[in-house]
């Protein structure tokens, strides 16, 4: 671990070796014998402070947008800010932005623990996906997509979904659910850029589609340790939407 | 034929019949259990599907040392007659045990009622701690454990307030009929705007739903995850307070116009 700096300035994921600053957001680091001392302020209010004992070092890395304020669900619902509409069986292959929020890890070269939790947007909102009595909260993205790759930017994971209309319809799709439990994020080391892996939407019907989770669209990214609570699941790895697309 | 034994072969095939009367009974009780034990464990817990199926082997034996007496030529018609007299009687003593009984089995394979759920049932909100035969066990918001007998659950209306995922909370929120509506509902609106769980669908609804008395009421309605609906609620309530306060929103008084039939003679003292 390397004492901080205020001078030094870092704006990267991985390992924390000085200040770094993030929107309104600054973490300092700092040494003092065996203890690390980390704090981050919001603005100039300090948010987070917490001393470090042992062999460990700290992390930021990407996180899904689903802890803040607090975890009450895993579900992203992502709102097109304008519908695609696809021609029978035919497939279309978009990008979006995915909001992220950021993780500090403590950790050693075995176990992580999560320490702090912030976010670059100031109002995170949640919805219900599908009816009252059975439907779920969601947390509320409103994205746009484009048919050429974006440049990544900070606060936002690029996502590379594939659209495949099995029906003999014509489909007007408004919006994806994704299952933060599925769905990995990967980020480049030394650099802000996070994206998850490619997002297969199967159209089945009118109302359904069924959501798989593939490997990474990009090489050389380095994939999130997953919290506990989101960890993959080893056999069902997709999301149905029954209400709705 | 007479065998040295000193039995005739009437006897032995009596006495071979009642034998296998009983075994074929005792092996007939002990599958029964079996298939019934399965069948129940789908829709009930195990111990009670497994009293259950003892249950229905203990009459199926009871049955057979029943026919297998017939066969040996007992008379059983007093045994039938004290048999039936005792039924009724215990039928009429254990009538509320066996409602609930029956209760419990309907909640049970209905699933009305699940441990781990928030309910209201006969004015007690609580979450359920456990479902046994007889009753259910109930933690109070306030802390305190009733126990409810089964059968009363299944004749009152028993409301599920933990299975829906979300929930909608009401205000009405009374503003003085000399301030600025429109500015109140912008008030409200931003404050609902930020909390993050307010959710955005369903859609928040603000109206003027009344002219009250003493101000123009305005009623907000909001959907909430049904795990934040206590939290949200309070939060809530006092962002809008605090934020029609800083606004300079005049939250009225109850007010009461008094008028009197005959003229009022006042006496004003000249000190």
């Amino acid at each position: 671990m390397l004492k901080s700096s205020a001078i030094m300035v870092g704006k990267v994921f991985g390992v924390i070796r000085s200040s770094i600053a993030i929107s309104k957001h600054r973490i300092d680091v700092m040494l003092e014998g065996e203890v690390t001392r980390y704090r981050r302020f919001d603005g100039e209010n300090l948010a987070r402070e917490l001393d470090i004992v042992g062999d460990a070092y700290l992390e930021l890395v990407p996180m899904y947008p689903v802890f803040l304020p607090k975890f009450i669900t895993q579900y992203i619902l992502c709102i097109f800010s304008k519908p695609i509409v696809l021609a029978p069986h035919r497939e279309a292959r978009v990008y979006m932005y995915l909001p992220i929020d950021f993780a500090v890890y403590v950790r050693n070269q075995t176990v992580f623990e999560i320490v702090d939790l912030f976010s670059v947007d100031p109002r995170p909102k949640y919805t219900l996906y599908g009816p009252n009595d059975q439907g779920v909260v969601a947390r509320y993205c409103l994205t746009s997509y484009s048919f050429n790759e974006p440049e990544p930017r900070l606060g936002t994971a690029v996502s590379q979904l594939v659209i495949k209309n099995s029906t003999r319809e014509f489909v007007t799709v408004n919006k994806v659910l994704l299952d933060s439990s599925p769905l990995r994020l990967y980020y480049k080391p030394f650099t802000w850029d996070a994206y998850t892996q490619l997002i297969v939407m199967n159209i089945t019907s009118s109302t359904t589609a069924t959501l798989y989770y593939e490997e990474p669209f990009k090489a050389g990214l380095v994939p999130l340790n997953d919290p506990p609570k989101l960890r993959p699941p080893k056999v069902y790895n997709r999301t149905e939407m029954l209400w709705g697309y | 034929m007479v065998l040295n034994l000193g039995f005739n072969l009437e006897t032995l095939i009596a006495i071979a019949k009642i034998v296998g009367i009983i075994v074929a009974g005792f092996a007939v009780a002990y599958y029964i259990r079996k298939a019934v034990a399965k069948l129940l464990i789908r829709s009930l817990p195990v111990h009670i599907s497994v009293a259950m199926a003892k249950a229905v082997m203990y009459v199926t034996i009871a049955l057979t040392l029943f026919v297998a007496a017939g066969t040996a030529g007992i008379d059983l018609t007093g045994v039938v007659i004290a048999g039936g007299i005792a039924g009724i009687v215990l039928g009429f003593a254990l009538q509320p045990v066996l409602s609930n009984l029956f209760a419990g089995l309907f909640l049970f394979s209905e699933k009305i009622v699940t441990p781990g759920s928030l309910i209201e049932v006969d004015n007690v909100v609580g979450t359920v701690m456990e479902v046994s035969i007889m009753s259910t066990k109930i933690q109070r918001v306030d802390g305190v454990i009733v126990r409810i007998p089964n059968s009363k659950i299944f004749e009152v209306a028993v409301k599920n307030l933990s299975a829906p995922p979300v929930r909608r909370i009401d205000f009405v929120i009374s503003i003085a009929y000399k301030e600025n509506a429109e500015e109140a509902y912008r008030v409200i609106k931003h404050v609902i705007d930020e909390h993050p769980f307010v959710l955005v669908d369903p859609p928040p609804d603000i109206f003027v739903h009344n002219l009250g008395s003493s101000g123009v009421e305005i009623l907000v309605r909001v959907w909430v995850p049904t795990k934040l609906w206590y939290e949200v609620q309070k939060d809530l309530l006092w962002k809008i307070k605090k934020s029609l306060s800083d606004a300079g929103i005049e939250i009225p008084f109850n007010q009461v116009d008094l008028w009197f039939r005959t003229p009022l003679k006042i006496e004003v003292s000249k000190e």
